[in-house]
């Protein structure tokens, strides 16, 4: 006879328990922080094109004659990438602080994370800001 | 119980993480699995093959895909079983929750938190941009070689900042049907799966519902580590006596390694001239 779930022992139920605390976790982060919707463990892959290869981390100096955009190495990389995934301003700073440390002439940076949204008309794609933080 | 797990300690030897630090200690405990069956029925190989499944979540934050997170759960499960007073049992929920909340969770962003999935935006692009769903665009959509090329050329170019979006881009006709029919498949098949799983009584439904999405999904869409682990959920959770169920995933699960390893589609193909 097919056991029901809810008379199982209390510790079958402690993994499926952590799941879905993890996947509402992660909806709280995309809501709070703009996490990327495929990542954290909350199997939002294959739902949208808000995938971090849509995603952009612009870099721009802050001039008084106007920006001045930064070309980001590719030594920085992972920080790169994980400011793209989880643009909190925690990581956003990370990205400013690796930057200016590699070139310290650099004045106020801004970091900013764009997602690629695509028209549902002709799929002609545009950008939208998902996060923004300067750093002077 | 014991046949699948075992099938779980060669599914983590053979998904093996990117990084050999984390790659290698999981391979030669899982092999040691293999080989001792008597430490695969023993709760505290199961906690040490948890922690190694759940470091790299930590590591990588937070770039591990999904089903690293329910691999490490999947291995957490089968430790708190073994020490429940009947692990079979224990194991049988716990697989089945976790298959459940997975597809409820899956569900969930694409039926109700995706802003581009109800009207197939997601799967338009995804057919034109994505190199493991190309064959299907041509198959199914009617998408030609050409206009491959030149979307991804044209994608290219307006996330390097190069440019705008050419105009002149045309989407082929067949595209738009398809991608309607994968959003409503894929949606309803997920969201059934959900609720089969979820269900307080066990339905004779969720085994056929999981076997197809093992048999359908993951012809294209080449996550075998995934299909691997979700098969693998889906035979532990098997009554005593369902036993064509079991036959069927492991069947499956052998499928999705030929999905992954026969370029069928692209066989197919040549074979249609459409190359």
């Amino acid at each position: 006879m097919a056991q029901s779930w809810w008379r199982a022992e209390r510790r079958a139920l402690v993994a499926p328990a952590l799941l879905v605390a993890l996947a509402v976790a992660q909806i709280a982060s995309w809501r709070g922080f703009g996490l990327s919707p495929w990542k954290g463990g909350g199997f939002g892959m294959f739902a949208t094109n808000d995938a971090g290869a849509f995603r952009i981390v612009r870099v721009v100096e802050e001039q008084s004659a106007g920006d001045s955009p930064v070309v980001l190495p590719a030594e920085l990389d992972r920080i790169r990438r994980h400011a793209r995934e989880l643009p909190r301003e925690a990581n956003l700073r990370r990205v400013a602080d690796a930057v200016r440390a590699l070139e310290p002439s650099l004045g106020t940076l801004r970091v900013e994370v764009w997602r690629t949204v695509f028209d549902r008309e002709d799929l002609a794609p545009h950008l939208e800001l998902v996060a923004r933080a300067e750093f002077p | 119980m014991e046949l699948a797990l075992r099938l779980f300690l060669l599914v983590l030897l053979l998904d093996a993480s990117l990084f050999w630090f984390e790659r290698l200690p999981m391979q030669i405990l899982c092999g040691l699995g293999l080989l001792l069956p008597d430490w695969a029925r023993d709760a505290r190989f199961w906690a040490v093959v948890t922690a190694l499944a759940a470091w790299p979540l930590v590591w990588n934050w937070p770039f591990s895909d999904n089903h690293d997170y329910l691999r490490a759960l999947t291995a957490l499960a089968a430790a708190v079983a073994l020490s429940a007073r009947d692990p079979a049992g224990a194991l049988r929920v716990s697989a089945r929750l976790l298959v459940g909340a997975t597809f409820l969770f899956a569900a969930l962003w694409k039926l109700g938190l995706s802003p581009d999935w109800w009207d197939g935006t997601f799967f338009r692009v995804t057919l034109l941009s994505d190199p493991r769903f190309h064959d299907l665009a041509v198959l199914a959509g009617g998408v030609r070689w050409e206009t491959l090329d030149a979307f991804d050329a044209a994608l290219v170019d307006f996330l390097a900042g190069r440019g705008g979006w050419p105009g002149a881009f045309v989407e082929p006709p067949g595209l738009r049907p398809l991608a309607l029919a994968l959003t409503a498949f894929t949606g309803a098949l997920e969201a059934s799966i959900a609720a089969a799983f979820l269900w307080p009584r066990p339905t004779r439904l969720r085994n056929p519902l999981l076997i197809t999405f093992g048999v359908t999904t993951f012809a294209f869409a080449t996550v075998a580590g995934f299909g691997w682990l979700l098969m693998t959920l889906g035979l532990a959770q098997c009554e005593a006596d369902e036993r064509r169920a079991r036959v069927g995933y492991v069947a499956t699960l052998f499928l999705i390694e030929v999905y992954r390893s026969v370029p069928w589609s692209r066989m197919l193909i040549d074979a249609l001239g459409l190359s």
